[in-house]
């Protein structure tokens, strides 16, 4: 749905944004665009969206390329931009109607409009003038309008900035039943990782313009996880830890507080792996202890973003 | 042009941009001229045809100062209130946009001079000069309003800051006007009178003189004319051309 090959941006005052990026997006993903502040990604939207030609490289949404059918390109997509305005003296209704007439000039009032306005829960609202909507309200109304050309791909950068963590669901939510109701493919950059988390198939990481990292979530999981842990929680830890640290294939056992964190030797394979576990599991028994939680410890979004961007600090991969 | 674009820009330049209060200042303004014209001594004692004169130059300051404002925040309001990305993502060209804005201020432009128009009319009654005053009031100041707009429309693409746009735009109009006013400094030089035979706004004035008082041949009017055309064609070409700098804040 989204191909770029060596796409790069340098800006008239010589700054270069964005260096060499090859993405790939397929149809009905939800796509997450991490990078710290002013690694390049609002500039990547904005040359993926057509509102900036890059200086090299080319960018494809389904198929066309964006330099040269940028029009076809603005009725497939919907861009919800990081700094949203809007006209504050028009009602929710008389907005969207405003940017319906823009994409469909001379129709009449389109029913979709209200439709919409339900979607993300601004039904009741549709008469009030934006100027007295919330933050988070003016959120949905931006991903309302977004919507309004029905698009096959819709972009979002920073939907869920200053939102409460209610207004963070709701987006999250609706984003989600846009994925799988009518098969949107989502390209959304935000800071929330856990929002990333909990949302996202795919995720590519960019530093300072360059590509650091892409891949599923579970493939990145399993790239920066390292060996293999298990995280236990007995009726006696102290006494746990004692008895794990002569366990075959148990390389170090370090308590956090609540559980004990088992860190298994390297190269073990799923036998290996089941092996440790029956030999912790058989220990812990043998001590006389029960076991009241165990599980294997997994890297969260916020874990392989930092280790990505570390390694690549250290001259890891970059693309 | 899209029309519900037009239709939004002339609301928020009516509205949003007071250009509503900047028409009712021009109609206090007038009944002003109105009630000094035919009270005040000093005054009554003037002819008609002058009268008429410095009506017709009110009319036409006044409205380019309007529409000038108007103009040149049209493209950098937006700009500064984050809402021209959003437009700039619909199928929509910026030459489209580009027009609407244009012809949002210049309705507003012709609303101010339909204002002006009754007391343009009242001025001249019974002296025969009715037809020649409408004449002039919509077609030596349309002319201009035409090429003055247009460049405060391309100060709203390449300015920034509304505020400096604004004011860069009504120092144009200041420094066009200014000949007129000062015309007899300007007959001392050759290069003064080049301007005053060149300036479409010395040109507007001494047409509307002209045409009043009777002295206007065909190659006078066209000699007045011509000046104000160039200057009206290359204004708005340069408006056209400009509009593919359309861009977001930062990105120029």
């Amino acid at each position: 749905m989204i191909e770029t090959k060596g796409v790069s941006k340098t800006y008239r005052n010589g700054f270069t944004a964005v260096k060499s990026l090859d993405l790939h997006v397929s149809e009905g993903d939800i796509f997450g665009f991490l990078g710290p502040n002013g690694a390049g990604k609002t500039t990547t939207i904005r040359m993926l969206d057509g509102l900036l030609t890059p200086s090299s490289g080319t960018i494809r949404i389904a198929g066309m390329d964006v330099t040269k059918q940028s029009v076809e390109i603005k009725k497939l997509i919907g861009v919800v931009p990081e700094s949203h305005g809007y006209y504050y003296s028009m009602t929710a209704r008389e907005y969207l109607r405003y940017f319906d007439s823009l994409f469909h000039p001379g129709a009449p009032e389109n029913k979709y409009i209200h439709t919409l306005l339900e979607r993300v829960g601004l039904a009741d609202k549709r008469d009030v003038p934006v100027g007295q909507f919330s933050r988070g309200m003016k959120q949905r109304l931006g991903i309302a309008k977004a919507l309004i050309n029905h698009p096959k791909i819709i972009f979002l950068d920073e939907p869920t900035l200053g939102l409460d963590p209610k207004g963070q669901k709701e987006i999250q939510d609706l984003l989600r039943d846009l994925n799988k109701s009518e098969g949107v493919t989502v390209f959304i950059t935000s800071h929330m990782l856990k929002d990333i988390e909990v949302l996202c198939n795919r995720v590519c990481i960019i530093k300072d313009g360059f590509m650091v990292e892409q891949g599923t979530i579970p493939e990145l999981q399993k790239k920066y996880m390292g060996n293999y842990t298990l995280l236990l929680h007995t009726d006696d830890d102290l006494r746990a830890a004692e008895a794990l640290k002569c366990v075959e294939g148990v390389r170090q056992v370090t308590n956090s507080g609540d559980h004990l964190e088992i860190v298994c030797a390297g190269g073990l394979d799923t036998a290996g792996i089941l092996a440790v576990k029956h030999h912790v599991t058989t220990t812990v028994f043998s001590a006389g202890l029960d076991i009241l939680e165990l599980s294997h410890k997994l890297l969260s979004m916020e874990d392989i973003f930092f280790r990505a961007i570390e390694r690549d600090g250290e001259g890891g991969v970059t693309a | 042009m899209n029309r519900s674009m037009l239709k939004k820009e002339l609301t928020e330049n009516l509205y949003d941009s007071k250009g509503l209060w900047m028409i009712v200042a021009v109609s206090l303004i007038f009944t002003t001229l109105c009630v000094l014209a035919t009270t005040i001594k000093e005054v009554t004692s003037y002819s008609q045809t002058d009268i008429l004169q410095y009506a017709l130059k009110a009319e036409t300051l006044l409205t380019l100062l309007v529409c000038m404002t108007l103009g040149a925040a049209c493209f950098v309001s937006e700009r500064e209130n984050n809402t021209l990305e959003s437009l700039l993502l619909t199928p929509v060209s910026k030459l489209s946009l580009t027009v609407s804005k244009y012809l949002g201020v210049l309705i507003v432009g012709v609303i101010l001079m339909l204002t002006a128009a009754p007391y343009v009319l009242a001025i001249s009654a019974g002296s025969g000069l009715c037809f020649k005053a409408l004449a002039l009031g919509f077609g030596s100041v349309g002319l201009l309003l035409l090429a003055f707009t247009a460049v405060s429309v391309i100060l709203s693409v390449l300015m920034e800051n509304s505020k400096v746009s604004v004011l860069i735009s009504a120092l144009c109009l200041a420094v066009l006007a200014i000949p007129s006013i000062m015309s007899a400094i300007f007959q001392n030089s050759a290069f003064g009178r080049l301007i005053l035979r060149i300036d479409p706004i010395v040109c507007a004035f001494d047409l509307s003189k002209e045409v009043l008082t009777g002295t206007a041949t065909a190659a006078s009017i066209a000699g007045k004319l011509l000046p104000m055309v160039l200057f009206a064609v290359c204004a708005v070409t340069a408006m056209l051309l400009f509009s593919k700098r359309v861009s977001l804040k930062g990105e120029k």
